[in-house]
């Protein structure tokens, strides 16, 4: 699978499914700001990487891949879900180029120029995240060749 | 964040797997994984950051 932007999906997709992921995401938001205030910035830390919009978009998914093979008269059920799998791979994939993003914020911000900092951060998160989806693949890739050789 | 990012891994990596080979509803398994996120961000917080 090829890492891609498909915009024509924005005009499947209502206001409704829209506001479910903002709405999640801003009351964690507001919550981890409640946290910080109550138990530290530590504690409040983890919330930062806690999966609010992710369920809400797995769950989209599912019901996008669903209802596009049911336009085509197929069930589409198993589909959906399996296409709401691949996304939490993805996911998973964006958590390292987070996890790497979060060790650089920790070591260099306090003693460097902010903005600077938080855009060599976003940058890397980015190159992390394609990298792993990238070696992901030519791993599978390789697995599949072994198989085929074996068989 | 780390930890709480470290967790988000594991969490989507589980989800994924089981998302996959089972295919249960995508809200029910994001819902009742997200323990297993909880579970692991408070446990390296605890091991780890306090």
């Amino acid at each position: 699978m090829r890492i891609g932007l498909d915009v024509s999906s924005l005009q499947h997709l209502r206001w409704r499914d829209y506001a479910v992921r903002f709405v999640f995401g801003g009351i964690v938001t507001a919550l981890t700001g409640l946290i910080a205030g109550r138990y530290g910035p530590g504690v409040a830390g983890l919330f930062l990487a806690f999966p609010a919009i992710f369920p809400a978009g797995a769950t989209l998914i599912e019901k996008q891949q669903r209802e596009k093979k049911r336009r085509v008269g197929l069930d589409g059920t198993s589909r959906g879900r399996f296409a709401a799998g691949i996304d939490a791979v993805g996911a998973a994939m964006g958590t390292l180029g987070l996890i790497a993003f979060a060790i650089l914020i920790w070591r260099f911000l306090p003693s460097h120029y902010s903005p600077a900092i938080l855009t060599i951060a976003g940058l890397l998160w980015l190159a992390i995240s394609v990298m792993a989806w990238r070696i992901r693949k030519a791993m599978k890739k390789l697995k599949a060749a072994r198989r085929r050789k074996v068989t | 964040m780390i930890a709480g990012a470290i967790a988000f891994f594991i969490y989507a990596l589980i989800v994924s797997k089981v998302m996959m080979r089972y295919k249960p509803p995508a809200l029910v398994a994001t819902s009742a994984l997200m323990l297993v996120w909880l579970t692991t961000a408070f446990g390296l917080w605890f091991v780890w950051v306090r």
